[in-house]
């Protein structure tokens, strides 16, 4: 009697084990039921590996076979791990089979993957009612592992090594043609400073800007005043066009360079400052002399700063020479 | 020279005789000290206010009163201190039992030349007491208001040092000043010439050659004094360049200026400037006129910024830099 007790409990157990371990085997491929063989859903890939840089395609697929007459539920967002959504598919087909014909539900997951190492599917359920007896079943798919693997190079990508290449070449050549304009603008100055001296643009000016003839003499000598202290800024750093008479006299005296001609300069600065802000009114005379004292001053160093120029010449004619 | 300059020229030849008398007389009594003279006299010819600053001993009082007793003019000299009222200074009414009825009792300020010894020792309301009188030129007590003697000028003294226990004078009262002086110390040559002159027991004395009547004939002569427009621009430009010195190359100062120089530095300039030629005997200003005075005309009426103080950049410095920049016409 016990020995019976023992070996139909044991038999119940087995049955529910049996009974309950049924669905865990649609995880792994696909489920069956009564209409049983006839109903699947399952997790199918293409692929089992994919590099961290592309893309995998991922379908859910529905399937039964004949007629059956049952009402199928929603297909659910799967769950991914390692993975996100890059897009969805969706396609339903008949497809004729040996024992009649197939109709086929399927949903389309592009997958990207988010990091190396393994990515998942995580399994998905989906019910659907037999019209014919009314029950619902339910079905899971399979948990479906892809391994990401690690970036591969891209071959439709173009390449940039020509690019860079070329790159490289345009701005070398952009650089040498700035160096050899630059030396080129820089020899030209050169060439125009020694052909054209201070003293000399100086003369030029004051020939065409001043007539010691006249007829304004007032607006002559202002402007022979200002010239003059521009001059002596230009040639000497002086401050000239900031400082007072006074002031500049002095700063004058002190530089040697030019401290033999103050003794000149100063009776043509303190008249100009008569003219200029008393609104007297200069002579012929009065400019005309002021205007030698300046062109005497611009001739005189013109004299002396074509001597340099011309023994600076010889020197450099020495040095090629000795080479 | 045109005429009208010609006349003015020798007017002035006329009209500045006393200036060698005063100076001369000033020099028995003050060594050296020829910059805070001739201030002075430039403050005595266009009708200004002098505040002088300088540490103790150095002369500013003495020479201020040497100055007036070399005129016959009412002097006085007013102490300021911490319990001076303004009664004290501009006078008050007081009550005649007998007639029953207030007399008016005048205070020292009414005078021509008024030393106004140690000002910031005190408070704000004796400060304006006087302030009000340098600037209206009139005197209220009581009901009346009476007017003030011409020549009035009032020459003010104060100690850079010894802050504590002081009031100092705002911007706004001190900008009533034409003048701010910064009186130094002597060369070791006139410091020996004191030692010497000092110290001799009896202290050196001056007697009076001028009268008010020369001053005012002076000061006529002074106001029409030639100023060519080039100059008015220049003295324009100046005072420009402290309020927007970037507009004239400054940018290094734009950051050191919190209030540039008001018109009155500008009014004042050119009056200060036309007293120089006056006492250079030139019946027309320069820009030498203009440079000379410049610092002592703006530096008080500049306000540098906290960062300025910080790097020890003084008024001075900035209204220097200003001057050495600005293109002379």
């Amino acid at each position: 009697m016990k020995k019976q007790l023992k070996k139909s409990t044991v038999s119940r157990l087995l049955f529910v084990i049996a009974i309950s371990a049924m669905p865990l085997l649609g995880q792994v491929s696909s489920q069956s039921d009564t209409v049983e063989t006839a109903v699947t859903f399952k997790v199918v890939s293409s692929e089992t590996q994919v590099p961290v840089n592309r893309r995998v395609e991922v379908v859910f697929q529905f399937s039964r076979e004949g007629d059956l007459d049952i009402e199928v539920g929603q297909i659910p967002e799967p769950v991914l791990t390692q993975f996100k959504i890059k897009g969805v598919t969706s396609s339903n087909k008949v497809i004729g089979t040996p024992g009649g014909r197939k109709a086929v539900k399927e949903i389309g997951y592009i997958l990207e993957p988010e990091m190396e190492g393994m990515g998942y599917i995580e399994p998905a359920a989906i019910s659907y009612v037999d019209k014919t007896t009314g029950k619902t079943h339910y079905l899971k798919a399979q948990r479906l592992g892809i391994e990401i693997l690690p970036p591969v190079r891209d071959e439709s990508a173009p390449s940039y090594t020509w690019l860079w290449i070329v790159g490289f070449v345009v701005v070398a050549c952009a650089g040498v043609v700035v160096v050899v304009q630059l030396k080129k603008k820089n020899r030209k100055s050169d060439t125009e400073e020694q052909t054209t001296l201070l003293e000399e643009a100086y003369l030029s000016e004051l020939k065409a800007e001043i007539s010691p003839e006249g007829p304004d003499f007032q607006s002559g000598f202002e402007t022979l005043s200002k010239m003059m202290r521009r001059y002596l800024a230009e040639k000497h750093q002086a401050a000239s066009m900031e400082k007072t008479t006074e002031d500049l006299l002095a700063e004058l005296a002190e530089n040697e360079a030019i401290a033999s001609y103050v003794p000149k300069l100063d009776p043509v600065f303190r008249q100009a400052d008569v003219i200029k802000f008393s609104g007297q009114t200069p002579t012929a005379a009065e400019l005309s002399r002021a205007y030698t004292v300046f062109e005497i001053l611009l001739e005189d160093n013109l004299k002396i700063e074509t001597n340099h120029l011309s023994e600076e010449q010889n020197q450099s004619k020495r040095k090629g020479r000795k080479r | 020279m045109n005429k009208d300059i010609e006349a003015i020229h020798q007017k002035i030849q006329k009209e500045s005789a006393f200036v060698e008398k005063i100076t001369e007389q000033v020099s028995q009594v003050i060594v050296g000290q020829h910059y805070m003279v001739e201030r002075l006299l430039i403050g005595l010819l266009s009708n200004g206010h002098v505040l002088l600053e300088g540490v103790p001993g150095l002369a500013k009082t003495l020479t201020v009163k040497t100055l007036s007793n070399t005129i016959r003019t009412q002097f006085q000299r007013i102490q300021f201190t911490p319990d001076l009222l303004p009664a004290d200074l501009v006078g008050t009414l007081i009550y005649d039992p007998q007639d029953k009825k207030f007399e008016t009792k005048k205070g020292p300020v009414f005078s021509n030349i008024i030393l106004a010894d140690e000002i910031n020792r005190s408070p704000a309301k004796v400060q304006a007491a006087l302030l009000e009188a340098m600037q209206e030129r009139t005197v209220t007590i009581g009901e009346n208001t009476y007017k003030l003697d011409d020549p009035f000028l009032v020459l003010a003294t104060q100690n850079p040092i010894e802050q504590e226990g002081t009031y100092p004078l705002p911007e706004a009262q001190v900008d009533r000043f034409m003048l701010k002086l910064s009186v130094g110390y002597p060369t070791p040559e006139e410091e020996l010439e004191i030692m010497r002159r000092m110290t001799k027991g009896s202290e050196p004395t001056v007697k009076p050659v001028v009268t008010p009547k020369d001053i005012v004939n002076a000061r006529q002569v002074v106001e029409e004094i030639y100023v060519d427009p080039k100059i008015e621009q220049y003295i324009v430009d100046i005072v420009f360049a402290t309020r927007d010195p970037k507009k004239y190359g400054l940018n290094d100062l734009a950051d050191l200026i919190s209030f540039g120089a008001s018109p009155r530095a500008s009014i004042n300039l050119i009056k200060t400037a036309k007293a120089h030629a006056f006492l250079k005997k030139r019946g027309y200003v320069t820009p030498e006129d203009v440079r000379a005075v410049g610092l002592d005309v703006l530096r008080h009426r500049l306000i540098v910024t906290y960062e300025a103080e910080a790097e020890d950049v003084t008024s001075e410095d900035v209204v220097r830099k200003v001057l050495n920049k600005i293109e002379v016409p």
